[in-house]
């Protein structure tokens, strides 16, 4: 399993990889039920620290998105999607404020909206 | 593995490190980092046990390697010869890791040491210390040197030396490496710690802040309208534009250190 | 560590070892001209040569090897570089490494205790084998001329060299662990060295005159005792101050 991690961001790296495994969850390429690589496997991929993907699994058990199942590993958890897409929405959230402080119209935004979702409007 | 409580060393009237804790646990890598004259090589060097502190306590649980600043190795020893000495007095000393790393580097053993360049110097001084088998690798400036390449190489044997139960210590003054591989972070400053921790936590702490009057924090900049402050995220005020800020704008303002206090 | 050492010392104790060797055979090669330096005292200004104690009694003298070995070898050739030959060997030891800054790989890898002893013993032992080598050298050379020379005599310069020297080993390895570069242990030994020797003109401190010492071959026993001991405290110090000392 692999994605890429950006060391100098400002993100901290346990965040970069929670968020890539919820991303893997919600693409449907990791399913319910499904053994997580074990941390050092992970680490090694990723060419990050035990300690990080150590924690990374760790919080995604507090939020509920993975379970342990003892002696044998990490597994995806039956999770709802706003758990696992909040970061996502987090994201625009912020991106529209900034929008919205620099003025761009509500209308404007909608457009972009429907463009990317394919919806009528866009051109 | 490695306590260090209320590390103090002067030598006459000069305070090297004054006061300096933390602790270092199995699978971690520790980094040390701040300007030059900070302290580090002298905490590094009272943690071997080569310079007696003039107080505090230190305990090392398990055996170590070292790599000091300087790198240098017996310069009339060949560096197969050298590889003989470490056989002989070396800890755990594993001959065949120590061949195939030079062999990796290029380094021909049948050279001389005093005709290395510095970087395979370095290479050659890494590869014997990192096949030493013990628990806490203890090395200064590691990196320091050595083309891209090289470096790269070298920060993923540190990591791949955690993935096996074992620790480092290092020092380092190239931020972005250790971005890449430490799990936690000292910064020192005039013999004193002034930020320690997990360096994801760090980076976390601390956002920009543009201001037009002062605040609690670190002043990073001044232009001629604003300030620029790192600011700890608990202590950022209402209505101001706050911004990430990259590892080197934290070190570089707190290190720094102009503190304007509102 | 030793194989180390040994290959660390090999340049000075070479140089030293083929100097005195190839000194011998000159004087080997020299020993039936002997007469020709009679010839010179007569062609020379009286009483410059004999203010050397060149008199023609003494070159007369010289005709007789025992004489001869005696005055020229262990009393001169030999016995004056001894303390010299010592304080080369000893004084890049621990300041060298410590100037190089290599002395690290070897503190951060076997106890101090071996480091002091094994930088000790080394250059020591090589140093007495060479030591004992030389002054047993005109031995096998006698009995092959088919000379004589006295035994007791050869028995006590083996004493005042290895003693000699050793105290200067041993106070030079001293200021070695103490500097922090190479040539002070170095210039502080030989100013030593000859201060001592300077001094030692004076009755009173005849005792410091080791160089006396070495070339009269009289080892008598509180003299010699007494640089014995001198070694032996100046040694337990360098110890001490090895263990304590911020490297």
């Amino acid at each position: 399993m692999w994605f890429r991690i950006d060391f100098h961001s400002s993100k901290p790296i346990y965040e970069q990889i929670k968020e890539g495994i919820k991303l893997l969850v919600l693409s449907g390429k990791l399913r319910e039920g499904e053994f997580l690589p074990s941390i050092r496997s992970l680490a090694e991929d990723l060419g990050v620290n035990l300690n990080t993907v150590a924690r990374a699994y760790r919080e995604l058990v507090m939020e509920g998105v993975l379970e342990v199942r003892r002696g044998e590993g990490y597994v995806v958890a039956n999770t709802k999607r706003e758990v696992l897409q909040s970061f996502l929405e987090d994201a625009l959230r912020n991106v529209l404020k900034d929008c919205k402080t620099a003025g761009i119209s509500e209308e404007r935004v909608i457009e972009i909206v429907r463009e990317v979702y394919g919806g009528e409007g866009g051109c | 593995m490695l306590t260090v409580r209320g590390l103090k060393k002067s030598y006459g009237s000069k305070v090297a490190v004054d006061g300096v804790s933390f602790e270092i646990g199995k699978s971690e890598v520790f980094a040390i980092l701040g300007p030059n004259g900070a302290g580090k090589t002298t905490t590094l060097k009272c943690v071997l046990g080569l310079r007696r502190p003039d107080s505090g306590e230190i305990k090392l649980a398990g055996s170590f390697s070292y790599l000091p600043e300087e790198k240098n190795l017996y310069p009339y020893l060949r560096v197969k010869d050298t590889v003989d000495l470490f056989e002989r007095i070396g800890k755990n000393f594993k001959r065949e890791k120590a061949i195939s790393s030079l062999e990796k580097y290029g380094i021909d053993p049948k050279l001389k040491v005093s005709e290395l360049s510095h970087g395979m110097k370095t290479l050659t001084y890494l590869s014997l210390v990192l096949a030493e088998d013990v628990d806490l690798y203890v090395l200064d400036e590691p990196t320091w040197g050595l083309d891209p390449l090289a470096r790269s190489d070298v920060l993923n044997a540190l990591r791949s030396l955690t993935y096996e139960g074992k620790s480092v210590l290092y020092t380092s003054h190239i931020l972005s490496e250790v971005e890449k591989v430490a799990d936690r972070i000292l910064i020192m400053k005039a013999g004193k710690a002034i930020i320690q921790g997990y360096l994801d936590d760090v980076k976390a702490s601390y956002k920009l802040v543009v201001s037009e009057r002062e605040l609690d924090g670190y002043l990073l900049k001044r232009t001629k309208k604003e300030l620029i402050y790192l600011v700890r995220v608990d202590r950022i005020p209402e209505g101001v534009e706050v911004r990430d800020a990259s590892f080197e704008e934290i070190f570089e303002a707190i290190v720094r250190g102009e503190r304007d206090v509102a | 560590m030793w194989r180390k050492e040994l290959k660390d010392l090999r340049t000075r104790t070479l140089v030293f070892l083929f100097l005195f060797v190839g000194t011998f055979i000159f004087l080997v090669v020299m020993k039936d001209y002997t007469r020709s330096l009679s010839e010179l005292l007569e062609t020379a200004p009286k009483g410059l040569l004999e203010r050397f104690g060149m008199t023609e009694e003494f070159i007369e003298k010289l005709g007789d090897w025992n004489f001869y070995v005696t005055t020229q070898w262990y009393g001169k050739n030999l016995g004056q570089f001894i303390p010299l030959f010592a304080i080369i060997v000893a004084f890049p030891l621990v300041a060298r490494e410590v100037e190089n800054q290599t002395i690290e790989l070897l503190l951060a890898r076997l106890s101090r205790k071996t480091v002091f002893f094994t930088k000790f013993s080394a250059p020591l032992i090589a140093f007495s084998i060479v030591t004992v080598a030389m002054v047993l050298l005109p031995l096998p050379v006698t009995a092959f001329l088919k000379e004589t020379l006295d035994a007791g005599t050869v028995g006590k310069y083996l004493v005042t060299h290895l003693v000699g020297g050793i105290l200067w080993y041993c106070v030079t390895f001293f200021f070695s662990i103490l500097s922090s570069d190479q040539v002070r242990p170095l210039i502080i030994s030989l100013a030593l060295l000859g201060g001592t020797t300077t001094l030692g003109i004076v009755r009173r401190l005849s005792f410091l005159n080791t160089f006396a010492y070495v070339m009269k071959g009289d080892p008598t026993f509180p003299q010699t005792l007494g640089y014995v001991l001198m070694s032996a405290l100046i040694v337990g110090l360098s110890y001490r101050i090895f263990l304590e000392k911020d490297f």
